[in-house]
């Protein structure tokens, strides 16, 4: 069971909250703001719409896992990692967060990465 | 002669300006905000919060308010049907001053929006910042994610183009059945592997039931982000 109360940061954690929000954070937040703001600017000058060309890398593996098990399937794995995503917090309750400390959920996460890999590659091919 | 203009200047700046801090502080004290701008003057925050991997979550909203003012814009000129789609995205896209670049910004900062916040969710996943008390925190995070994907899949159906019968075949492949839900499967026309109903669907959800569902859970998320703070390094 989960425990109702929230943990408190540890001493080392709070230790860390050393730096001003305002100015010195916030003038920082401000530069990335720009930063990002001009990539994405100069990036949409400089080259066509379609960054990454069609079809589009971030759906090719999911609509290749579909085409190779079943629409209905497909959806079923879909809504099955997500379902695992918002359990997560629940599955792995320790208290450690090193991944080297959490090899099981590690390495499940790696596997989907994998396997959302490997059907973009086949999606491609 | 310039000491008595600036003593002049001076006596009319310096009346205005306490008017305008006598309305700031009625602002603040009528709407409670008072509390709020003492604890943001007081809060710090970790110092690994400028690491490039604890900044993901901030690209994301700055991709995602880059995406809400592009599309604001291309809205005005958009014609969301059959025959009208894809005329509407070629006058937006040769005869619209700045038309062109607006499409290109949208689409680039869609695509920086995807990848930031894969990043993001790979980054919280690593450092185990998931884990008590930000339960809720990736909870509302991972439906954000859902969210985005579903923004830019709704959004290749929009141009009409070739982009879009591919966003088709993906949404009513795997989301066709949802439709068959009684009373409630209308919702999912977006899902529908007719044309026509797919991008009406399609336009729906992507200018008005995703918008004001991720500000939501974008609220939710700052709220705890906020009250959580930043969670620590490995």
């Amino acid at each position: 069971m989960t425990e109702i109360e929230p943990k408190k940061e540890t001493e080392a954690e709070s230790e860390e909250c050393s730096r001003p929000f305002l100015p010195n954070h916030i003038i920082e937040e401000i530069g990335v703001v720009f930063l990002i703001t001009g990539i994405i600017f100069i990036a949409a000058a400089l080259r066509r719409p379609e960054p990454f060309g069609f079809p589009n890398i971030f759906f090719v593996g999911v609509l290749e896992m579909i085409d190779f098990v079943s629409p209905l399937f497909g959806a079923l794995v879909v809504f099955a990692v997500v379902i695992l995503l918002l359990a997560m917090p629940f599955l792995d309750k320790s208290e450690e967060k090193h991944p080297r400390k959490r090899l099981i959920f590690f390495a499940i996460i790696l596997a989907l990465v994998a396997f959302w890999a490997a059907f973009t590659v086949m999606g491609f091919i | 002669m310039a000491k008595e203009s600036s003593k002049g200047i001076s006596a009319v700046l310096v009346p205005v300006s306490k008017i305008f801090t006598k309305a700031r502080d009625w602002i603040l004290a009528r709407s409670g905000l008072e509390y709020f701008m003492k604890e943001t003057e007081e809060k710090t925050v970790p110092k690994h919060a400028l690491n490039p991997a604890y900044c993901l979550g901030g690209v994301t909203l700055v991709a995602f308010l880059i995406l809400a003012l592009t599309g604001f814009f291309l809205a005005n000129y958009y014609e969301p049907s059959e025959g009208g789609a894809q005329r509407s995205i070629q006058i937006i896209s040769t005869e619209l001053p700045f038309g062109f670049y607006a499409k290109s910004i949208h689409s680039w900062a869609a695509n920086v929006m995807v990848i930031a916040v894969l990043l993001h969710t790979l980054r919280v996943f690593i450092t185990g910042s998931y884990k008590n008390p930000r339960e809720l925190t990736w909870m509302g995070g991972v439906i954000l994610l859902v969210f985005t994907f579903l923004f830019v899949l709704t959004g290749y159906v929009l141009p009409m183009d070739e982009r879009s019968d591919f966003a088709i075949t993906s949404m009513s492949g795997a989301f066709g059945w949802l439709r068959a839900i009684p009373h409630v499967g209308g919702a999912f026309n977006w899902a529908s592997d007719t044309v026509g109903e797919a991008l009406t669907g399609s336009y729906w959800m992507h200018v008005t039931v995703l918008p004001i569902a991720i500000i939501l859970f974008l609220l939710f998320h700052f709220y705890l982000i906020r009250k959580h703070g930043i969670s620590g390094p490995l």
